[in-house]
């Protein structure tokens, strides 16, 4: 049945761990959306990769019943995961964290690529380069 | 025990949201929130993505919130300059009261009445029927929501007028309910009196749902909810109900008619009234007899000539 939209929400959380405090409570209940619902459902789609911050998007619909969506983590936590760092550098462009490798660029825009709004591969490169610099992380 | 929450709330680039949000994250321990659009659409191809977003990180209050707001501050005016677009502008902080989010949503559902003696209740709230009411208990969740869609009300209501004018004022058998979704249709098909229906829906989630809502509503003896496909169904059903999309509805026009018996009714749903007429050509062979409309929905109830 094709349904009016009436809420379109996005949100990061770390996978497996929704719970009905900020910033889901909130987002959701000014929808009038069965959270418990949202947050059962969206624990058992991302267990596998439990903790990891994971983007959701979510439409509500005219009747308050809802779908979403999960999509790849974010550049910031692939390239961490990539370099086996805990955070980013607190003064980027002073102290340098790490260096990825033109080929881990490559694989993190490859798996980013369905979620990025890029024209290509190279363009998406640029848009993961830019993301790590921003983090302290050189290119080589 | 925590109290109330303050939310920091920062404009930055698109480009700069990933980036913000590791942060937040990081900091707070919470996840973010990134957009909140209060629509009235149809279609989300027509939604245009803002060059500036607005990240809200969440913390408890406490005597932190402070030096975390500084921290804020300083990343911003640490990392900003490196997407093109940034323009610094200072964190944004709110209270926000703590609430028992996990219910509230509640309030927003409530018993309501479709047609003369159906009542739909989420299953928290009391009720006191009164005498003759029909009362169809479900829970509102992803793939259902009131039932006091227009949609599923208009085929209520048809059900219902359907069950007044026959034999016994009983909905005759059987009936066949075509992509059931929550059972909503069929659980009042069996109050209304029906004892032989078949509810089927291509999505096994939804037929797990809707077993839960029969067997909720104590009906589970008469229905039978499955994913057969409609082409593998008998013919001969006294009546058919399909809440679905006119698209839909005019593909598998050949089917539905024919699993209608002779002199029973067909209720189908789902149809913007711009499609009226599309979905009434789809169905040469059998009478309108009525097409109630409600908004932008179309229903129609056709009947097939002895």
């Amino acid at each position: 049945m094709a349904k009016k939209i009436t809420g379109y929400i996005k949100l990061q959380v770390p996978a497996g761990k929704a719970n009905p405090s900020p910033p889901i409570g909130p987002a959701l209940g000014q929808h009038g959306v069965n959270i418990m619902e949202f947050c059962k459902a969206f624990n058992a789609k991302t267990q596998a990769d439990e903790g990891t911050i994971t983007p959701v998007v979510i439409t509500v619909y005219a009747d308050r019943s809802f779908t979403f969506i999960t999509k790849t983590p974010p550049a910031p936590i692939l390239i961490k995961k990539a370099l086996g760092l805990q955070s980013g550098s607190a003064t980027p462009n002073k102290t340098k964290v790490g260096k990825l490798t033109k080929e881990q660029v490559r694989e993190i825009a490859t798996k980013k690529m369905p979620d990025l709004n890029a024209a290509s591969l190279e363009a998406a490169m640029k848009t993961i380069e830019g993301t790590a610099r921003s983090m302290g992380v050189e290119i080589a | 025990m925590i109290t109330d929450w303050a939310e920091i709330a920062c404009d930055v680039p698109a480009e700069m949201v990933d980036t913000l949000a590791d942060f937040l994250v990081e900091l707070t321990g919470n996840g973010v929130g990134v957009d909140n659009l209060h629509l009235d659409t149809f279609t989300l191809d027509t939604l245009e993505d803002t060059s500036i977003k607005t990240v809200k990180g969440y913390l408890p209050l406490d005597d932190s919130l402070e030096d975390m707001r500084i921290k804020v501050e300083q990343f911003l005016a640490q990392h900003g300059p490196d997407f093109p677009g940034f323009v610094y502008t200072p964190p944004v902080v709110t209270i926000i009261k703590n609430e028992d989010w996990a219910n509230n949503w509640k309030v927003h559902f409530k018993p309501v009445r479709i047609g003369k003696r159906l009542v739909i209740k989420p299953t928290w709230e009391e009720y006191h029927p009164v005498e003759g009411d029909l009362v169809i208990q479900i829970d509102p969740g992803m793939a259902f929501g009131t039932g006091a869609h227009p949609t599923t009300k208009m085929c209520l209501e048809s059900l219902e007028r359907i069950a007044f004018a026959s034999e016994g004022a009983r909905l005759p058998d059987p009936v066949l309910d075509v992509g059931t979704g929550s059972g909503v249709l069929s659980i009042a098909a069996a109050l209304l009196g029906a004892t032989e229906i078949a509810a089927v829906d291509i999505d096994p989630e939804a037929i797990r749902v809707t077993q839960e809502n029969l067997e909720l509503n104590g009906v589970d003896g008469v229905v039978e909810a499955s994913t057969t496909d409609l082409s593998q169904l008998p013919d001969g059903y006294a009546v058919v109900v399909a809440n679905i999309l006119a698209e839909e509805l005019v593909r598998l026009s050949d089917q539905l008619t024919s699993r209608v018996a002779p002199g029973g009714w067909l209720i189908l749903s789902g149809i913007l009234t711009e499609k009226e007429e599309f979905v009434r050509a789809g169905f040469p062979a059998l009478e309108l007899v009525e097409n109630p409309r409600e908004a932008e929905w179309s229903c129609l109830t056709l009947r097939k000539p002895l």
